[in-house]
């Protein structure tokens, strides 16, 4: 294992490669500054070793209330999710083949059949990718505003350097 | 179908596209010369055209492995399957379109052992726990194996030894399902007892156990994710017993809060109800 110098840039070039469309990047502070979240469930309690959360999301055509068919939408959930999880996988095997140690939380955490607790994970993609500025960056001008994403997090020691720091 | 010329650095190349980290090449005469492996898994005995195995490997996160049982843990488990699963079938794929013949041998199978195909593709050797240890991620690897009819040279096999033979494994393992000491090669495994478990964590969400892997203190992940104090998982159970929010078990109890059914319920096959 090595120690190289990764830029932004290499890494969302990379997560793009495998398939993501949208790359953010949040800092742990942001988690702490806004308060949205208990603390149990700040990417660093979860892991002590991160200081930046990258996250990679890709567009769902139609969510369920937009789609009379069922299967048609829990398909395309599953698919996302399949490609969104290895992107996931691949990137933190990218960053810890740089001497980045990481970690991917998978986009369904929450269990199979579990209706106690259906929407609770570990760890909320939503909240990451919030701080990472989705929903305002610029880079996806052309998705329609309401778009729907689905979404994964790869917890990273990989730091933001001052002038990476903010929405991308 | 005309036959390509293929070199072991393009199937390297091929492999590593796909998402695999680790490849290794292992002729299916290993099987025979070195006899460490039982003769019931030759490669041969399940397709007769075998001339080399190709071995492909992928890391699993140790950050993940020692919260376990988690539903994260599962969830790595079935994506790193699932991406060597899609490679091994890509490259047999790969293989055939350039004239030869190859077949992917799934990781869910009882015929073919990829640990001992792994050791014969000079990835690494097989520790006590029976798991290859391998020197980046110890035993903390997942393996597919592609047979092809394709003549290669086979990899240098590891001579040292990487097991330290330390039987943490066997301490940690919580239904004691490995047996023997160190002056055996390998442990021997009470397969139902492992297997057992096994499924009460299947019920649960939050398999595979890997207790066995997570504490094996060889592999420089263990630098990389700055792990290196065995005591946390010795003393883990009579910590969080006297007091379950012990500080330094935190992250691990969260973790195991979420996405898995309580474990306790299960396992004495009581209703289930709720979260752990």
């Amino acid at each position: 294992m090595v120690s190289v110098k990764l830029t932004k840039a290499q890494i969302i070039a990379k997560a793009k490669e495998f398939g993501a469309e949208f790359v953010g990047f949040a800092s742990i502070d942001k988690w702490a500054k806004h308060a949205d979240v208990a603390i149990e469930f700040y990417p660093q309690k979860i892991w002590s070793q991160t200081r930046t959360v990258v996250i990679l999301g890709v567009p769902l055509w139609l969510s369920i209330e937009q789609t009379l068919s069922l299967a048609i939408a829990k398909e395309q959930e599953r698919v996302t999710s399949d490609l969104l999880d290895e992107a996931a996988y691949r990137i933190a095997l990218f960053l810890n083949n740089n001497g980045y140690p990481s970690v991917n939380i998978p986009c369904d955490s929450n269990g199979e059949n579990i209706a106690d607790f259906p929407t609770v994970t570990v760890f909320s993609h939503v909240w990451a990718a919030h701080y990472a500025g989705l929903g305002q960056n610029r880079a996806l001008a052309n998705w329609q505003h309401g778009t729907q994403w689905n979404l994964v997090s790869i917890l990273s020691a990989f730091e933001l350097e001052c002038d990476q720091l903010g929405a991308t | 179908m005309g036959q390509l010329e293929l070199t072991k650095a393009e199937i390297i190349e091929q492999a590593q596209q796909l998402g695999a980290e680790f490849v290794g090449f292992a002729p299916v005469d290993r099987w025979i010369a070195n006899q460490a492996a039982p003769l019931l898994v030759h490669p041969r005995k399940i397709w007769p055209q075998a001339k080399t195995v190709i071995v492909l490997g992928v890391p699993l996160w140790l950050p993940l492995l020692e919260a376990a049982p988690t539903v994260l843990g599962r969830e790595q488990a079935i994506v790193t399957n699932e991406l060597l699963t899609e490679a091994a079938f890509r490259l047999a794929v790969f293989l055939k379109r350039s004239g030869h013949e190859a077949i992917n041998v799934s990781q869910a199978n009882s015929v073919f052992s990829h640990i001992w195909a792994g050791y014969y593709a000079g990835l690494g050797t097989v520790g006590w726990n029976n798991s290859l240890l391998i020197p980046e991620y110890g035993p903390r690897v997942h393996l597919v194996s592609v047979f092809t009819a394709l003549e290669l040279d086979g990899d240098a096999m590891v001579q040292a030894e990487l097991c330290t033979k330390c039987l943490y494994c066997q301490k940690i393992c919580p239904v004691q399902a490995l047996s023997g000491d160190n002056s055996n090669k390998q442990a021997k495994i009470d397969q139902t007892a492992c297997l057992s478990h096994e499924k009460l964590l299947q019920k649960a969400f939050c398999d595979p156990c890997g207790s066995c892997i997570k504490v094996c203190p060889v592999g420089e992940d263990r630098q990389l994710f700055q792990s290196n104090n065995f005591a946390k998982y010795f003393e883990e159970q009579e910590i969080l017993a006297h007091n379950p929010a012990a500080e330094e078990y935190k992250d691990w109890v969260h973790i195991r809060s979420y996405g898995s059914f309580a474990l306790e319920p299960v396992l004495l096959n009581l209703p289930k109800q709720g979260k752990c």
